[in-house]
């Protein structure tokens, strides 16, 4: 259960979601994010995209949400790194997919989960982001099959 | 925790030649390597971190109302994970004349040509040291660690990679980010 979740490959429950073009406009707004691209259609299209785009940090957002959604109430994400691979515009259909990479005792009693997760273009199955992630989970965590007790080998 | 690979520049030999604007960024961001600049970023607001959460699609009222962080034992409202960093401007900003053509601040992007690059991000390795909350007084402290030159599929490009600490104001950290900021030379 190594390397990057990919298109049709999914271990761990799915996250669903849309980005309204609204959305990509209060975002810009509340973070002071004037960059052209992320409202300006004309612009993007300028610049070769079809509309105006999902900016990198939402999509940063949403895997941070989705690593919070897998280790669910009482764990705490420590790490995420984010690579955006490809675009996404306002209106899109994204999904997110995740692997366990490891699972591992630490010496604190708590156990280290290790994800790999990307986003995906729901309509043709591209990856718009890439991740890897570490959470802190309580001894006891569990998800289908895997518990906080049966450790997988750590990442390579 | 090694960085998952990023398809945009993992083309091999790095280009012998740059186009004007980005041998000047070039120069420009090499004689700035290692230094280090502090931003006061001010204290964080409940308003600010819930306003955030929303335009993230967040539905959790732990991140959306005081009331409920408090009555889940919370000293304060807690922020998402990358809040952060995600932020582009913490001041008033630069009125609109004084912005890049691409609608961007020159203040954020020190040694950037102000036109003739394009601007891209290329990711981000947060580590979280602790949860933010709002009332917290926020230091930014930014280095600037490397730039390197790379053959992407649209021509030659420049990373710049950053190291961003945020701390509060007695020097704890709250988070540390090495990010990546991705250059081409554009009619932008």
């Amino acid at each position: 259960m190594t390397g990057t979740p990919g298109a049709g490959r999914s271990s761990l429950p799915e996250l669903h979601t849309s980005i309204s073009r609204l959305q990509v406009f209060r975002y810009s707004a509340t973070t002071w994010n004037s960059h052209r691209i992320h409202y300006d259609p004309e612009y993007a299209r300028q610049e070769g995209y079809p509309d105006v785009l999902v900016q990198s940090h939402l999509h940063a957002a949403l895997l941070a949400r989705y690593c919070r959604q897998i280790g669910r109430s009482g764990a705490s994400l420590q790490e995420l790194a984010v690579s955006v691979r490809r675009y996404a515009v306002a209106g899109a259909a994204l999904v997110c997919r995740g692997e366990v990479v490891a699972l591992e005792p630490r010496p604190d009693g708590d156990c280290a989960l290790h994800l790999d997760v990307c986003e995906v273009r729901e309509d043709d199955e591209v990856v718009c982001a890439t991740g890897r992630a570490w959470l802190r989970v309580p001894a006891g965590w569990a998800i289908g099959t895997l518990t906080g007790t049966c450790p997988l080998p750590p990442p390579g | 925790m090694p960085e998952p690979a990023d398809r945009r520049y993992e083309q091999a030999s790095p280009p012998a030649e740059l186009p004007g604007a980005l041998r000047e960024a070039e120069q420009q961001l090499t004689a700035r390597l290692g230094t280090s600049t502090r931003y006061d970023l001010g204290v964080v607001t409940e308003l600010q971190l819930a306003r955030y959460a929303l335009a993230t699609g967040e539905a959790d009222p732990l991140y959306l109302d005081p009331a409920v962080a408090r009555e889940k034992g919370w000293p304060g409202l807690p922020g998402l994970p990358n809040y952060l960093t995600a932020v582009s401007e913490w001041g008033v900003g630069l009125p609109e004349q004084q912005l890049r053509p691409d609608g961007t601040s020159p203040d954020r992007h020190p040694g950037i040509p102000r036109s003739g690059i394009r601007l891209m991000g290329g990711g981000q390795h947060m580590r979280f040291h602790r949860v933010l909350l709002a009332g917290t007084h926020v230091m930014l402290e930014r280095t600037l660690r490397a730039v390197d030159r790379h053959a992407a599929r649209a021509g030659p490009m420049l990373i710049v990679h950053y190291d961003d600490q945020f701390r509060d104001l007695a020097g704890d950290a709250i988070l540390s980010c090495a990010s990546r900021q991705l250059l081409q030379a554009g009619q932008v």
